[in-house]
């Protein structure tokens, strides 16, 4: 119990820090809105663009599709607050010999590296991604139910951390590669198979996506608890493929710590 | 007088480069064409099996995938390919080399970029290649050696632009801290206006009207289209003419930055 409270006064720290900074980076601070805010826009007038030439796509109308996209959205807006700066500059840090200073603190670097800076301006997309939800479900008869909303956001939390998992694992293969780019950049571009729904992907595509890289379940099996009948093992699925994620993480970051031999490396 | 015969050694050097991280490099590239097409292919079987339709805005689902095909292949010879360099030569004040250099910084990144884009063709010719093997032409489009040829030159014009406008705003990087927002924003917006999300047939007529004032339609959708032999000799020359008056505009713009830039500029970034 110690522990944890060491470490929720840790993270405490980590946002006092990382509102201060982007209060310094102004033009950074407000055009990383604006991005965002298009980012949005686009990902909306793409769904809306389909739908003028069909009624369904993958089993989901244009109001259930928005929840889905709503989905995304949030999920995307919670990796670029609370993981997306750490992990941009994880293989320089790597490959610098940087992560010495990190390894001699009293503190679980994974954690310390996973966390340390929290994106401030992006936490006002967040806002904004609840707000698309907001707009998407008033959009959407009969209304769920305010337990179901809830749940879907827990699921969407569950869903960012799957996609913090790939995402670190990826950054993680610097310890052998040395590449100066690292791997991430792969799991971002995989992400568009997250920007579908799950239900227009077959076969053996389905399988892999849902189960080896689960990008498919990231917001669509969170958007199925809102927009199908409560089934216990979309929700099963999702934590499983969260907690196994973690611990291969966990498993595959000692594993490179082990292989790191600071700048040399 | 001007002197070119830098071009080559740098061409060459930034071809090394380019490759020098060999199986990141394929990886990276296999990867992005799979699931650019993967995500292209079942999101448009389940439009065209829900509308039971053969074709939908002049594309048949065969042609469709084409279209794809060129949207994530083409764009690689438009869109900058080493793109957040420059910005970052001012952030670190590395930019003091290219100021000592007796050559134009603008002409030796577009020819760094140009090794980049070479590869880009060569990719798009092998994976050409191997998408006619596996699904043969579609017969709606008109896809011929010469409309991949015109494509090519279309989209390396269109390339040309595509730089100018990053340059001028990776250039951003004078004045403020960071850009890379400018850019990821020109990608989002293009990506949908330019027609790489989806063809631009299938937008309203309103909208159609609208994105016609953006450089993006001549810049991005343009060439995917002489690739797939839909466009005539007149309608290419028209809208190559766009495309020129966008490359001269585009070429002032970030001149004129980068002139205003480098008076600001103090040699250890800002």
């Amino acid at each position: 119990m110690k522990t944890l409270w060491r470490y929720v006064r840790l993270y405490g720290y980590f946002l006092s820090f990382s509102f201060s900074k982007a209060f310094e980076f102004r033009f950074d601070f407000y055009m990383r809105i604006i991005m965002d805010l298009c980012y949005y826009a686009v990902a909306i007038s793409f769904f809306r663009t389909v739908f003028l030439h069909t009624t369904i796509v993958g089993g989901w109308n244009e109001s259930q599709m928005m929840v889905f996209v709503s989905g995304y959205l949030i999920v995307d807006a919670i990796n670029m607050t609370v993981f997306a700066n750490n992990l941009w500059f994880l293989p320089t840090i790597i490959n610098n010999g940087e992560l010495d200073y990190y390894l001699v603190r009293p503190v679980s670097s994974l954690f310390f590296l996973s966390l340390r800076e929290f994106a401030a301006n992006s936490f006002l997309n967040l806002i904004c991604a609840l707000g698309v939800l907001a707009w998407a479900l008033h959009g959407y008869t009969p209304f769920p139910g305010f337990g179901k909303v809830i749940l879907f956001l827990l699921m969407l939390l569950n869903g960012s951390i799957i996609f913090f998992c790939m995402n670190m694992m990826a950054n993680t293969l610097v310890f052998w590669t040395h590449s100066s780019d690292g791997f991430g950049d792969l799991v971002w571009m995989m992400a568009k198979l997250a920007e579908r729904p799950d239900g227009i992907f077959h076969g053996a595509i389905r399988f892999v996506i849902t189960f080896i890289l689960p990008f498919a379940i990231i917001s669509s099996f969170p958007a199925r608890i809102i927009i199908e009948q409560f089934n216990w093992g979309i929700l099963l699925h999702m934590f499983a493929m969260s907690g196994a994620f973690l611990a291969l993480l966990v498993g595959l970051w000692s594993l490179a710590l082990k292989n790191y031999s600071s700048a040399s490396s | 007088m001007i002197e070119f015969a830098w071009m080559p050694h740098v061409f060459s050097i930034e071809l090394r480069k380019a490759i020098s991280y060999r199986a990141q490099f394929w990886i990276r590239f296999v990867l992005q064409v799979v699931t650019e097409m993967t995500a292209a292919y079942f999101l448009w079987r389940a439009i065209f099996d829900n509308n039971g339709a053969q074709t939908l805005q002049g594309y048949s689902f065969h042609g469709i995938l084409f279209y794809y095909l060129f949207s994530s292949l083409g764009s690689k010879l438009i869109q900058t390919l080493n793109e957040g360099i420059i910005s970052r030569e001012i952030y670190t004040g590395t930019l003091t080399r290219y100021l000592l250099y007796p050559l134009p910084f603008l002409a030796y990144k577009f020819v760094a970029e140009l090794a980049k884009r070479l590869i880009a063709i060569l990719q798009l010719i092998f994976c050409l290649g191997l998408a006619i093997w596996m699904w043969s032409l579609p017969a709606d489009q008109n896809i011929s050696f010469s409309s991949v040829a015109l494509g090519i030159f279309t989209a390396s014009l269109a390339g040309y632009v595509y730089f100018m406008i990053s340059a001028a705003l990776e250039m951003v990087a004078f004045w403020q801290d960071t850009v890379w927002n400018l850019l990821a924003m020109v990608r989002f917006v293009g990506g949908l206006l330019g027609g790489l999300m989806l063809p631009i047939e299938f937008f309203p007529t309103w909208g159609r009207a609208i994105i016609r004032f953006t450089p993006f339609p001549s810049m991005l959708s343009f060439p995917i289209h002489c690739f797939l032999g839909q466009v005539g000799a007149h309608e290419w020359f028209l809208e190559a003419r766009t495309l020129l008056v966008w490359a001269i505009v585009t070429t002032f713009i970030a001149a004129w930055v980068w002139s205003r830039g480098t008076r600001r500029y103090s040699g250890v970034g800002i």
